[in-house]
């Protein structure tokens, strides 16, 4: 309403204008005014209480009235009401809970069929390991951008979706999402049981078809057996045995209803017996059928390659086996001296 | 309790009561500014920063209405409240008087 132009620009004048910069053009004439007449209006009363101890210059009321005030962008926040946040209140559980399942579905599945191409592609081993850690990070770091920038538009776009908040209820909670307590999960281990038996299954059926119908035929149609046939001698019936042993230990301690010293040492030992002759035998190159390995020839780099990679698998499947049966116990004493 | 404790709940306890009187004010016309040093004179701690933009937000929900005046020397946003603005000041004040009551009536039976 001042006429600004024939003179210099004051710094109320600049502060007014960079307040302007931040809001829509239909609001920016009259909130301008409005900062204007609220610095003027400070500036006054300022001038005024400075007056009695110092004479009160008004460069200097300006100065003090105009730092009070404090960011201009976050003042013509205030006068939008608008949101000093990435993602307000109302999507940000949404928002997390999508987030940590995607990453935890999405990251694992592409680092799998990263590995595993690019070992078959004959990259070396330390190349298999860097692309799977850079596609992993390239992965997670899309996944957060992308979803985070979808809740950003729609927590501040809501009228572009015409989405209510109430209708995004694929989160909506109710109380069937109540976790178990502790004592209520743990009894009668009837989920562990019937994991074994469905894992012993399925390595006696791996074992008997890799033997008699696997999926590689010398050029006379015999059959080419994935595992060393020689094994059969004594390492693959342990292993089914130890299987066996195994599922039966898990059904006896569904039994008693909760895991003890016992069944954690045996299962430990069980877990030893499988684990480690596997790994030895993986690791000096005796597990698989020579001839299987000549026909498949994927390279020797390529070879190395998965060969770690199902090296480290193996070894952590058997650490973590050991380590969950020892967390069993714990939690199940802990449960038991309450 | 220290101070800093107890600053935050009366801050609470007082935040909807700026809205009221400042309805009440306004049944006269009044700028920002003046009823800022209103407000504060009658013991309602408001900063300029709360109120310059309640006054808008009311004034969008049609409590206020304003009006430029430009006989002064500066150019000044008047504000005063409505019929609508006054019917909520109406209900606001008789929420008042039923909370103030109940909490004596809890207060005497709990000693």
């Amino acid at each position: 309403m001042s006429d600004n132009r024939t003179r210099k620009p004051t710094l109320t004048d600049r502060y007014v204008y960079a307040v302007g910069r931040r809001v829509p053009r239909s609001q920016r004439a009259e909130i301008e005014n409005e900062v204007r007449e609220r610095i003027a209006d400070q500036v006054d009363a300022w001038t005024a209480a400075a007056a009695g101890r110092d004479g009160g210059s008004t460069d200097a009321a300006e100065r003090a009235v105009l730092t009070d005030l404090g960011d201009p962008d976050r003042l013509a926040a205030t006068y939008l009401s608008k949101p000093l946040q990435l993602l307000g209140p109302m999507y940000y559980l949404v928002w997390s809970r999508l987030l940590r399942l995607l990453l935890a579905i999405v990251v694992p599945v592409v680092l799998v069929a990263v590995g595993i191409s690019n070992g078959l592609h004959g990259d070396s081993a330390w190349g298999v390991v860097f692309g799977v850690i850079g596609v992993g990070i390239q992965t997670a770091v899309h996944l957060c951008f992308w979803t985070t920038l979808v809740f950003v538009i729609l927590d501040r776009r809501e009228e572009w979706f015409k989405v209510r908040r109430h209708s995004l209820d694929f989160t909506t909670w109710t109380v069937d999402q109540l976790p178990q307590l502790e004592s209520e999960r743990g009894d009668g281990m009837v989920g562990e049981a019937i994991g074994s038996t469905i894992a012993l299954a399925f390595l006696i059926a791996f074992v008997v078809v890799q033997q008699f119908d696997p999926w590689l035929h010398a050029a006379d149609g015999s059959a080419i057996p994935l595992i060393d046939p020689s094994l059969w001698s004594g390492y693959l019936p342990t292993m089914l045995g130890i299987g066996a042993v195994g599922t039966a230990l898990a059904w006896a301690v569904r039994a008693q209803g909760r895991p003890a010293w016992w069944s954690a040492v045996l299962d430990t030992v069980l877990a030893l017996g499988a684990g480690v002759p596997t790994l030895w035998l993986w690791m000096s190159g005796r597990l698989l059928n020579p001839s299987f390995v000549e026909a498949v020839n994927v390279g020797d780099s390529a070879e190395t390659a998965v060969g770690i990679v199902i090296a480290i698998v193996l070894a952590y499947a058997t650490v973590q086996g050991i380590v969950s049966v020892w967390r069993g116990l714990w939690a199940a004493n802990r449960r038991g001296a309450k | 309790m220290s101070d800093d404790l107890s600053d935050g709940h009366l801050q609470e306890l007082r935040r909807g009561t700026v809205v009221l009187a400042s309805l009440l004010l306004l049944r006269r016309p009044g700028y920002g500014y003046g009823l800022l040093e209103a407000l504060n004179a009658h013991g309602f701690k408001v900063d300029a920063n709360t109120l310059y933009p309640l006054l808008r937000r009311l004034e969008q929900q049609g409590h206020l209405t304003s009006e430029w005046d430009t006989t002064q020397a500066r150019p000044r946003k008047f504000y005063r409240t409505t019929e609508q603005g006054d019917a909520l000041a109406r209900t606001l004040l008789d929420d008042w008087d039923a909370l103030s009551a109940s909490l004596k009536d809890i207060q005497e039976n709990n000693r």
